[in-house]
């Protein structure tokens, strides 16, 4: 146990000086990742600002068939109307960006307008990324444009619009505010919790397993009187404690990136505030250190069966998609924990963590992933201490 | 007092490395320890030689409980290697070419970190610590990161670390490779200061001036065989050649087991 304390103490202080796995243990959970939400979320409202901006460059075919309708886009702000088009160059000028959008007004629309009848307009366009916000401004003109003209032959028919409308659905969620948001935005939480901690273990436990096989200090200390199972114990409580301690630093930065963002609605930040609240944080830890545990097992395998750190770093890298792939199953619509799956570990944690973060945690399935994952982090340590207590393991290559 | 009898230690071998041993190669292992036998005394330098990949690093990390024996035993001041590592890492000292420090420890911090997990006290570390220091001149550097010392600081460091829990037996497995004359000099003064301590001492060596000039009793290991054990005097009486060097190669190109 003395002994066990000598490793922890030696690891902990060797690693704070490391300036690589501080990094992934503070800067990036708790600066750069809240940084890079708060940055790309501001990026998207910015863009999304500026197209709504833009001054639309739309040209009309066939504007003498309705000069009213023309007239009517002309009076829009922030629009240019192009009337020099014919239908053949229309393709080609959307796609080298001379324009943005075009209608073509077919010849008979004033005559089957005045007529009751339903004239076609073709409304071209480019799809894009994301929003095509270019077709919903165009789209909303038509809208206003023609919203009097229907409202006028309803009256002109007589008709009451609600004989074409025969039901009316109001929607009511029981669900709580905590539980949409948890239900919504909370799946992602798990995902970055899940991640923070596996690559805040994974520098560490290079470090640990495969940095003291480079470095020649794995076999001097195998010559102390320090039992292997003494130097791994050692050694998983300071990778794990390195996992638990990215995913704090990664909760801190995104408790700082909410209270900072002053575009976030206060009923968010207060609901935000109730998920990361002392209970939720208290079951979500207690979820962590079992997993970062088995997270510290897995990756102090890997990184001793390596010769080299750049041998380790190398099957780690592929190996994240068995940690990520279990995370994205668990943020799918329509997957939640179940007995079934309260079993399988990884998932199982991102399921709860949902769960925790909407209010609809049930005890019993959470004391399933409890027992699952004490199980399989057991299991993991006894493979991995067998496993690095071979000598072709220490001494490979 | 190491007492090696019978010894043999055979490595699994990999697909991969079974392919590159080439096609007259048969078998799933290979042998890098050969039965051999040999004992080393208090008191006396136990010098062991023979060409790369001979067995003496096996040999040696057999003694130090890191391997253990495919068969045979070894004995080190009474216990088993096998049967009781944690006695035998007690009262052993391991200090070789390869070891490796921890860049951002202090020369200090390593050294205790070596004596905790002797479990020694803190009154006997600090008498033991000052002792080597002063020994080694390290007084000036034990403050400072082992990252930013000088290769020649760094083996004091290692040999502090080695010596810290004051082992009665001690192993040195090409201490000297790599490292410039003055470097190597102080591992030479070491090991004759543990010497004249009483300790028993073994050491590996490609440098055979080293091995001449310190050894009492010798063993040639070629292909995990044992081709020469016994006093350095012996050694001499029986060589046909004239330096050291010649004889060792000799022996080698003859492959006769003594």
């Amino acid at each position: 146990m003395y002994r066990t304390f000598t490793i922890i103490k030696k690891e902990l202080r060797d690693l704070v000086r490391d300036r690589r796995t501080m990094f992934f243990m503070i800067i990036f959970p708790a600066v750069i990742i809240p940084f890079l939400i708060g940055g790309v979320s501001k990026l998207t409202i910015s863009i999304m600002h500026k197209e709504m901006d833009k001054t639309l460059k739309i040209a009309i075919v066939g504007s003498e068939n309705d000069p009213q309708l023309v007239e009517f886009i002309r009076e829009q702000d922030k629009v240019i109307l192009i009337n020099t088009l014919s239908e053949d160059q229309i393709k080609s000028q959307i796609l080298n960006e001379t324009i943005d959008a075009a209608i073509l007004i077919p010849n008979y629309a004033r005559e089957y307008l005045s007529k009751n009848k339903q004239i076609e307009l073709k409304h071209y366009f480019r799809s894009g990324k994301g929003e095509n916000i270019n077709e919903k401004r165009l789209n909303q003109i038509l809208e206003d444009y023609f919203s009097p003209l229907i409202k006028a032959r309803y009256e002109l028919f007589s008709i009451n619009k609600l004989v074409f409308e025969p039901y009316a659905v109001y929607k009511i969620d029981v669900a709580t505010e905590q539980e949409k948001f948890g239900k919504t935005i909370g799946t992602f939480l798990p995902y970055m919790f899940l991640l923070f901690c596996f690559s805040g273990a994974m520098y560490p436990a290079l470090d640990l397993g495969a940095g003291e096989k480079e470095r020649g200090t794995l076999e001097t200390i195998l010559t102390s009187p320090a039992s292997q199972l003494e130097i791994l114990t050692g050694k998983f409580i300071v990778v794990s404690f390195f996992g638990v301690m990215s995913v704090l630093f990664g909760l801190i930065g995104m408790l700082a990136a909410i209270n900072l963002n002053s575009e976030i609605p206060p009923e968010i930040i207060k609901i935000a505030m109730t998920i990361l609240g002392t209970k939720p944080i208290f079951l979500m830890l207690s979820l962590l250190f079992p997993i970062a545990l088995f997270f510290a097992a897995f990756l102090l395998s890997i990184s001793f069966y390596a010769k080299t750190f750049k041998e380790a770093q190398s099957i780690m890298g592929p190996l994240n998609i068995l940690i990520i792939i279990p995370i994205m199953i668990g943020m799918m619509p329509g997957i939640t924990l179940e007995p079934s799956n309260a079993w399988i570990p990884i998932l199982n944690v991102s399921l709860a963590m949902n769960d925790i973060i909407a209010g609809t945690l049930s005890w019993t399935l959470y004391s399933e992933v409890m027992l699952s994952l004490l199980f399989f982090t057991g299991l993991s340590m006894w493979i991995s201490v067998k496993f690095v207590s071979r000598e072709e393991v220490i001494f490979r290559g | 007092m190491i007492e090696v009898k019978s010894i043999s230690k055979s490595y699994k071998l990999s697909r991969q490395q079974r392919k590159e041993m080439g096609s007259d190669f048969a078998g799933n292992s290979v042998l890098a320890v050969d039965d051999i036998s040999f004992s080393c005394r208090p008191g006396r330098i136990f010098g062991l030689i023979g060409p790369n990949g001979a067995g003496k690093t096996s040999t040696l990390r057999m003694i130090g409980t890191m391997l253990k024996p495919s068969s045979g035993t070894i004995l080190v001041n009474g216990f088993d290697t096998v049967e009781i590592p944690q006695s035998v890492k007690y009262s052993l000292g391991f200090l070789s070419g390869n070891t490796g420090l921890y860049d951002r420890l202090t020369a200090e911090e390593m050294v205790k970190y070596y004596a905790d997990l002797h479990e020694m006290s803190n009154m006997d570390f600090i008498r033991s610590r000052d002792k080597i220091f002063s020994l080694l001149d390290m007084e000036d550097f034990s403050g400072r990161r082992i990252g930013k010392l000088s290769t020649g600081m760094m083996q004091k460091v290692n040999i502090a670390r080695t010596m810290i829990h004051e082992p009665e037996v001690v192993v040195f497995d090409e201490p000297t490779s790599g490292l410039d004359v003055m470097a190597s000099r102080s591992i030479i003064r070491l090991i004759r200061e543990c010497k004249n301590l009483g300790k028993t001492i073994i050491f590996s060596s490609h440098r055979l001036a080293e091995i001449q000039s310190l050894c009492d009793d010798l063993a040639i290991i070629h292909k995990g065989k044992l081709f020469f054990n016994g006093t350095y005097e012996q050694f001499e009486s029986q060589q046909k050649m004239e330096t050291l060097e010649d004889e060792f190669i000799r022996l080698v190109d003859e492959g006769s087991y003594v």
